[in-house]
């Protein structure tokens, strides 16, 4: 009998987000579905719901026309179901052997494991998929690679008849990636249903047999992969619907010489970026998740050690050695992960605010409390922060009332901002307070700050920066002005592979 | 004024307080002597080794950090200091060496802790167990007694006619340090290296330069404890505080000071030093056998770490459902 996979009008919300609108399709079983759409899109919650790893507000599974409920992981298990996430879920410390059998070890007497027995049948698996590893080896000493693929092959063993992968490619090599395909190829002729999510075109026209679009939450519509192009795939993720919060913003348009010059930088992850950044300049920074970008700001900011390059900030050359050193010069960051490294959500909104310009509210060697009540209260009504007082404590406020802390903290009298480094500013903000922030974004700008607006929302960073570089891999692969720029244009960039935007830059 | 009094009544301090006092009240109505100015003097007397850690620790622990190598370092500095003095040097210099003393074992913890980035809890341990067995090899397991009267004076000599020195000298070092950290920069970045330390670097703020001159000052601290108590004892004791610097992290959580770091103050860690020592003491008083108060003891710990998990798991669901 052929295999069903449905999902029936799943919907879930977090605070503020709704990250799955009522999203239904099928899979048969022998198809790859691969299911595409921007970051935020709700990929990632889908997968979540299939391994029961988190669950649906509303809808849910159904495999073979059964209605499925996953209380756990450990029962999405049982109805045969693997999800391969992009963070490998590995003991880094124990061998192949130990991880691929990890959920069923073979035991013999009392319940000893039988190591022989373990290793005869790992090494069956490992010659299937042909890679240079032994069964004994210590999965922490492996490549990413190679650890990548042993995450895969835990999947085969259990032979699950469904078999879910999270950009399965992003560490592997060309060679695990043909590996890899032909055994998709192989599970797909054995009749099993394989989900796929990528941002690789190529890939996905290579292996897919149906595409999924989803955007905010929502399935915007699915194609036979062989009736489809893609440019017809880059607009159904866009989709059309941009409100007029861009056009109304209010922008200086005045930009200046240049403030920042960064030249072939080298960081962990970081593989030669040069830039220009001017004086009342937003500039905005496009990729993808995980494209480099946190990773050269928190270079240039002196919160990673730099490997080489060189920096130059209002004509002098620079290099911080700590966050401290760069606030001292007017570099700021406000960090993608408010909760963890922005704040110190058991203080309170005073506090946060003025944390790096302790030595400037002093009398004598004391704090002067209201030198910073009146910084603080300045924060709070300039942003509108909601609060009572700013004696409230960080963590009791939302997520748009914290960035704007974070914001607040950056721009105080006490300050001197040159540069403010941006990243993911609206993550998980609602839209009223998103339009907010861009706004701030372009005041800040007009102040004659050079802002690094770093966002892996598309339409937000074309709309709101004067100009973009898309970064992928470690490297600018394009850079664009507002007025050039199109949704297709710099996602293409975004995914396109180095060589292929070289090509084209030429 | 309403909101004054349930401030009062909803801070951890109040708790505490009440506690003492009930137990003040059980002890006294079963020995009138609880509340004797000679008892009183006891237990200022026997509070001033685990009140006087607990400044140290206390300032680590708000900070995220802890030293269990403090009492060692206590009681090699009561060794050596004794050593110091049976071989001519001045007391006043004994005691200026031995504080730089404790001030390099702080620079150690701190060197292993910031630089290697081992886990405290580990590397002072290992420290601690190093002191205590070059303090044997040092005395060859005996106590080193001390013929210096004037130093003896340290410790016996009361101040205000109630006080003993060590005692005085633990207030006012608890009353710097409690504003320090209320009112001044240092303290202030402290608590935020505690509540985030990552949060702290990115604005600005060397969450290592806080830990390094606090692990210091928690040497130089212990030192002076083990100095205090030999010109107590008249002797250095190779197997002298045995144990105290977790009497001290018990009074300091006892006290309302997070374990995970963040926050704390010095008024809470002085009920909390004050309820863990009458608490020792009037077992004492109304004669609960010796081996129990040390069960008595722990029990009052795993209280204190309850009530510190449950206000915790409070916060926690009040900053998640917000």
């Amino acid at each position: 009998m052929e295999k069903l996979l449905e999902f029936n009008n799943i919907s879930k919300a977090y605070p503020g987000v709704q990250a799955l609108d009522d999203v239904g399709f099928s899979v048969k079983g022998g198809r790859v579905a691969a299911l595409m759409g921007e970051n935020g899109a709700g990929k990632s919650t889908l997968l979540k719901i299939l391994s029961g790893d988190i669950r649906p507000d509303a809808g849910g599974i159904s495999i073979d026309g059964k209605a499925q409920s996953f209380e756990s992981p450990h029962r999405s298990l049982q109805a045969s179901i693997s999800v391969i996430y992009q963070e490998r879920q590995l003991v880094n410390d124990m061998s192949v052997m130990e991880n691929i059998f990890f959920e069923d070890l073979p035991v013999s007497g009392p319940g000893f494991v039988n190591r022989s027995e373990l290793r005869r049948g790992t090494q069956e698996i490992l010659d299937v998929f042909g890679l240079p590893i032994k069964p004994a080896d210590i999965v922490g000493r492996l490549s990413v690679a190679h650890q990548q693929m042993v995450e895969i092959m835990k999947a085969y063993r259990r032979d699950s008849d469904i078999i879910a992968f999270d950009e399965p490619t992003a560490p592997l090599t060309d060679k695990e990636i043909d590996i890899l395909f032909r055994l998709i190829a192989k599970l797909k002729e054995r009749g099993k249903i394989i989900l796929y999510v990528s941002h690789r075109m190529a890939e996905v026209f290579r292996i897919s047999d149906e595409i999924i679009v989803l955007k905010d939450g929502r399935l915007v519509n699915s194609f036979e992969t062989a009736r489809t192009d893609e440019a017809e795939l880059v607009r159904a993720m866009i989709g059309r619907d941009i409100g007029d919060t861009y056009a109304n913003l209010n922008r200086s348009d005045n930009i200046g010489d240049v403030l920042l010059s960064v030249k072939d930088l080298v960081a962990k992850g970081v593989h030669g970026v040069s830039f220009e950044l001017r004086r009342g300049e937003v500039l905005g920074f496009a990729g993808l998740i995980g494209a480099g970008r946190t990773e050269t700001m928190r270079a240039i900011f002196g919160a990673d050690p730099i490997i080489s390059g060189e920096i130059t900030l209002e004509g002098k050359k620079v290099r911080f050695r700590s966050p401290k050193d760069a606030i001292a010069n007017g570099v700021a960051l406000c960090p993608e992960d408010r909760k963890e490294q922005g704040l110190v959500l058991g203080r309170s909104i005073r506090d946060n605010i003025s944390m790096p310009v302790l030595s400037k509210v002093k009398k004598g060697p004391f704090l002067d409390v209201r030198a910073e009540e009146s910084l603080a209260g300045e924060a709070v009504r300039t942003y509108k922060i909601k609060t009572p007082s700013s004696e409230k404590q960080a963590g009791e406020l939302s997520g748009g009332n914290q960035q704007k802390i974070i914001l607040g903290r950056w721009t105080s009298g006490k300050m001197d901002t040159k540069v403010l480094i941006l990243d993911e500013p609206t993550k998980g903000i609602d839209v009223g307070t998103k339009a907010e922030v861009y706004q701030m974004v372009c005041d800040f700008a007009g102040l004659g700050i050079g802002v690094i607006f770093i966002s892996s929302e598309l339409t937000e960073v074309i709309n709101v920066s004067d100009n973009i570089i898309v970064m992928r891999d470690g490297r600018i692969t394009g850079r664009v002005a507002r007025r050039e720029a199109t949704e297709e244009r710099v996602l293409a960039l975004a995914m396109s592979d180095y060589q292929e935007s070289m090509e084209r830059m030429v | 004024m309403k909101s004054a009094v349930r401030r009062i009544i909803g801070a951890k301090e109040f708790t505490l307080f009440l506690v003492m006092a009930a137990a003040v009240v059980v002890f006294t109505a079963i020995n009138r002597n609880f509340l004797s100015l000679d008892n009183i003097r006891n237990i200022f007397n026997s509070a001033f080794v685990v009140g006087t850690f607990a400044v140290g620790m206390s300032c680590l622990l708000i900070s995220g950090e802890l030293d269990l190598s403090s009492a060692n370092t206590g009681m090699m500095a009561g060794v050596l200091i004794s050593l110091l003095m049976n071989a001519g040097v001045p007391w006043v210099a004994a005691l200026i060496i031995v504080l730089f003393f404790g001030a390099v074992t702080g620079l150690i913890n701190a060197f292993f802790v910031n630089v290697l980035g081992f886990t405290a809890f580990i590397s002072t341990l290992g420290v601690s167990t190093v002191y205590g067995g070059l303090a044997l090899v040092f005395t060859n397991a005996q106590n080193v007694p001390i013929g210096n009267p004037a130093f003896w004076s340290l410790g016996s000599i009361n101040v205000f006619e109630v006080f003993p020195l060590p005692f005085f000298i633990m207030i006012i070092l608890l009353t710097a340090y409690g504003i320090i950290l209320f009112a001044t920069r240092f303290g202030r970045r402290l608590y935020m290296v505690g509540g985030n330390p990552n949060s702290s670097r990115l604005a600005g703020i060397n969450p290592k330069k806080i830990t390094t001159i606090l692990f210091v000052n928690n040497g130089v601290i212990a030192s002076l404890v083990g100095s205090l108590l030999a010109a107590r004892m008249h002797m250095g004791s190779p197997l002298a505080l045995s144990g105290s610097d977790l009497d001290a992290i018990t009074a300091a959580v006892l006290g309302g000071v997070c374990f995970t770091g963040g926050s704390g103050n010095m008024f809470g860690v002085f009920l909390g030093i004050m309820l863990l020592t009458s608490f020792q003491n009037g077992l004492v008083v109304v004669g609960v056998d010796s081996y129990y108060r040390v069960v008595a003891k722990g029990v009052l710990l795993v209280a204190a770490l309850a009530l510190d998990f449950y206000r915790e798991r409070a916060r926690q669901k009040q900053l998640l459902s917000s």
